[in-house]
């Protein structure tokens, strides 16, 4: 009975970061922003796409 | 923005896939706060590939107004390049996907704009126009056309 509980549990917890990883791996977990314009600009004549300049704050 | 907007799926997906996008930092980042003339934030920019801007969008925005903003800046960007049929393609999917944003009312009165440039026949100006009256008759693009009826 311990031992069940105890392999459940093992499958459990090899599994489940598994299933989430797996789903991760298909959604973008955030922007992918570029380090400097000048990056920014070389990108964007390599690709075609434009760019997207974001001025933010932090004091 | 980076903590309402940007963390949003639909926004992540629509600029990895349509831009290349940077942040920078105002208070570190001075040269191009002159180059740019920005002196509020957030303020995002959109450029071609010479560093030459073509939209801003100035103040904040939840993602169900800043997704067709971009879309529309894409579709003025094109416009002033005189690529009229992507103009009126991009302009087209703002009106279509987010007839309920602001972007749509002026991407109406652009459409009209680039349809003619494209074609140069009024009818296509008036047509595209006549749309703003009926759909947006309380935004300002129904004054701008207010005179053509």
């Amino acid at each position: 009975m311990i031992k069940n509980f105890v392999l459940g549990l093992l499958v459990l917890i090899v599994s489940v970061p598994t299933i989430l990883f797996a789903e991760a791996k298909h959604m973008p977990s955030s922007i992918s922003w570029e380090k400097s314009l000048e990056d920014a600009v070389a990108k964007a004549k390599d690709t075609g796409k434009p760019v997207l300049l974001d001025f933010f704050m932090i004091a | 923005m980076d903590t309402v907007t940007y963390p949003n799926t639909a926004v992540i997906d629509y600029i990895n896939k349509n831009f290349i996008p940077i942040q920078v930092n105002i208070k570190t980042s001075v040269d191009l706060l002159t180059k740019y003339r920005v002196f509020w934030t957030p303020a995002i920019l959109i450029l071609d590939s010479r560093g030459t801007e073509y939209y801003r969008i100035e103040g904040f925005l939840p993602s169900d107004e800043f997704i067709p903003q971009l879309k529309f800046g894409l579709g003025r960007m094109a416009l002033e390049k005189g690529d009229y049929k992507k103009a009126s393609s991009e302009l087209k999917v703002v009106i279509d996907t987010y007839p309920k944003s602001d972007a749509a009312p002026a991407a109406q009165y652009w459409l009209g704009v680039s349809d003619y440039k494209a074609t140069h026949n009024t009818d296509a100006l008036l047509s595209a126009w006549r749309e703003i009256m009926k759909d947006y008759p309380n935004s300002i693009w129904a004054h701008k056309v207010s005179f053509a009826f």
